[in-house]
């Protein structure tokens, strides 16, 4: 026999655990002694996405693929099902597959309709998921949550939880699901209706790393708290959100986008000061500053839009430049709250050549200079020196403060 | 059990045609076998390995000393690894992952498995036989009922004249 015919069973085994659902099945062609040792593998993995064939003999091949590994009882660890067409029939399916993967002892289970078709109608999640204790990622999209929830949820093993526009029909549904899993990593949430409080405890969630949340067109608003030192991401997007968090000692990156000048300074600078203990880089989009209504020339008064505060040690901000009319304003917003080290400009309309971005760079410098010279008094005051500084293809402006009197990261500080 | 001197260990390994090799204990440890051996006592004399030939016991020992030199970081243990493997045609990737197998290095398991699985993805089964000399034993009839169970797997692969 060959020789890749002739491996042992388990080395087999491995192999065609690293391929596609389709790559391995397509190994039964390849000769008798090949026939069935495709579903020796230990995991499954389906997507309609690309998936050859209508969606009715993507939704039978599943089927009877799961079947084939209960009949025979084939070892199943891992199975990922990943659906952009979902209708009524599908999401009854799920009645049945799901009580066949916890029979089978399935470790690892990963479901996720990731479709952002705005027109499908919202559908009923079947009570059956939240009894499927080997999920460890969901992700959902047009879904009503929460209409029989059962008083028990199974969530033990889930990591990954991503709710987009979900509709949460009771008020607690939400906290429910939260409280029953204790080892969620990341947490996505867009456009929930129905979802006005979100807590989040140390207590509860202890390795939570990555959180976003996305409201954009719930005009219902909603409150955020925000009690996990172990984020490493916090994105917040959209209007009428208002948050509270605590101290962070991980924290990377954070995203914030607001309506409104003074509340977003506000809101931005209360942050800040929530994560003065940690190395912070800001990076602000155009998106953000698209809605931030700064009247030109108006210049906003530090103790209103620090709330007190001091401003805080920033290591780097990045932002969209160019496309800002109240440049200068918007920029003196930021210093009043923020001391950052460096500048990174950010080109929306690119890639421009070198010699343009060069220029550019060059205006966008002297607007800053100017600035200093014009500007409120606090950044006269204490923004000592600029320089360009230039890498291969990238420029940013190192920025020089002179007070001593902000909040600081002991690292930052030391360096 | 060697003892506690402080110069690196040294075992001697002999491979199944009877090829002798010298490894640092602290490289070669990387195989769970021979670390079982070195902490139940038998690593004194020389370690016989009965399923490794030599030619493929020198590659392991390049590969375990190459790894072990590289300090904790994942990403240039990785890039190392693809190195190691790139220029290695199928018959030596058999006979390592066989190897690796027998020694139970899962590191080098995994990655030589994942280059035989590159080696097969999004390829038809004309091309994957050819490539790995697998006889094709069905019937013309049996070949297009296993077919016809899995149609879905076979569009949009890379095509060639016996698909």
């Amino acid at each position: 026999m060959d020789r890749i015919s002739d491996l042992p069973k388990d080395i087999l085994q491995r192999i065609l655990y690293l391929l596609s659902q389709e790559d391995a099945v397509r190994t039964s062609v390849l000769s008798k002694s090949w026939r069935y040792i495709w579903c020796t593998r230990p995991n499954l993995d389906f997507s309609d996405s690309n998936f050859k064939g209508n969606n009715q003999q993507f939704l039978s091949t599943v089927g009877n693929t799961l079947q084939l590994y209960s009949d025979q009882r084939l070892c199943l660890d891992e199975f990922r099902l990943s659906i952009l067409l979902v209708d009524h029939e599908w999401v009854s399916l799920l009645e049945k597959w799901i009580p066949l993967l916890a029979d089978m002892g399935v470790k690892d289970f990963r479901l996720s309709i990731p479709s952002d078709y705005s027109n499908r109608e919202f559908i009923d999640l079947p009570v059956v998921v939240f009894k499927a204790e080997s999920l460890k990622s969901l992700h959902l999209y047009r879904f009503n949550l929460g209409k029989n929830i059962p008083e028990n949820i199974l969530f033990v093993r889930l990591q990954v939880l991503q709710l987009s526009h979900v509709v949460l029909h009771e008020r607690g549904v939400f906290d429910k699901i939260m409280s029953s899993c204790p080892l969620l990593t990341d947490l996505w949430l867009q456009e929930c209706k129905g979802l006005e409080t979100v807590k989040l405890e140390k207590k509860l969630h202890k390795y939570l790393k990555h959180f976003t949340f996305i409201n954009r067109t719930n005009h219902a608003g909603c409150s955020i708290e925000i009690d996990v030192p172990t984020l490493v991401t916090i994105r917040i997007i959209g209007c009428k959100i208002r948050f509270n968090c605590r101290e962070f000692s991980n924290l990377k990156i954070i995203t914030l986008r607001e309506e409104d000048a003074r509340s977003w300074f506000l809101g931005l600078s209360k942050l800040l000061h929530g994560l003065r203990r940690s190395e912070i880089s800001l990076s602000i989009f155009q998106f953000a500053t698209n809605n931030v209504h700064v009247v030109e020339d108006e210049i906003l008064v530090q103790d209103i839009i620090n709330g007190g505060n001091k401003p805080v040690v920033v290591l780097c901000l990045e932002l969209d430049i160019g496309h800002l009319s109240s440049f200068s304003s918007f920029l003196n917003g930021l210093f009043c709250i923020c001391r950052p080290s460096y500048l990174i400009p950010r080109w929306v309309h690119g890639p421009w050549s070198k010699e343009r971005k060069a220029k550019e760079l060059d205006e966008f410098f002297c607007k800053i200079q100017k600035m200093k010279e014009s500007g409120n008094e606090e950044i006269r005051r204490y923004l000592e020196d600029l320089t360009i500084e230039g890498f291969d293809k990238e420029f940013r402006v190192r920025l020089q403060w002179r007070d001593r009197d902000c909040e600081c990261n002991s690292k930052l500080s030391e360096s | 059990m060697a003892a506690e001197t402080g110069t690196p260990t040294t075992l001697t390994l002999k491979s199944n045609d009877d090829e002798l090799f010298s490894v640092a204990e602290s490289a070669a440890i990387l195989s769970v076998t021979i670390r079982n051996m070195v902490e139940d006592g038998c690593a004194g004399g020389v370690i016989p390995l009965d399923n490794v030939d030599g030619k493929t016991l020198a590659s392991v020992i390049t590969y375990m000393n190459g790894i072990s030199a590289i300090p904790a970081d994942e990403e240039k243990k990785k890039s190392y690894r693809d190195k190691f493997l790139s220029d290695k045609d199928f018959e030596t990737l058999a006979d390592m992952v066989l190897a690796a197998n027998y020694l139970n290095m899962s590191c080098l398991m995994d990655a030589v498995s994942a280059k035989i699985a590159q080696v097969m993805e999004k390829k038809s089964v004309g091309w994957v036989r050819r490539k790995f000399g697998i006889e094709n034993d069905y019937t013309p009839e049996e070949e297009a009922a296993v077919k016809e169970e899995h149609k879905w797997t076979f569009e949009g692969v890379e095509t060639d004249d016996d698909n």
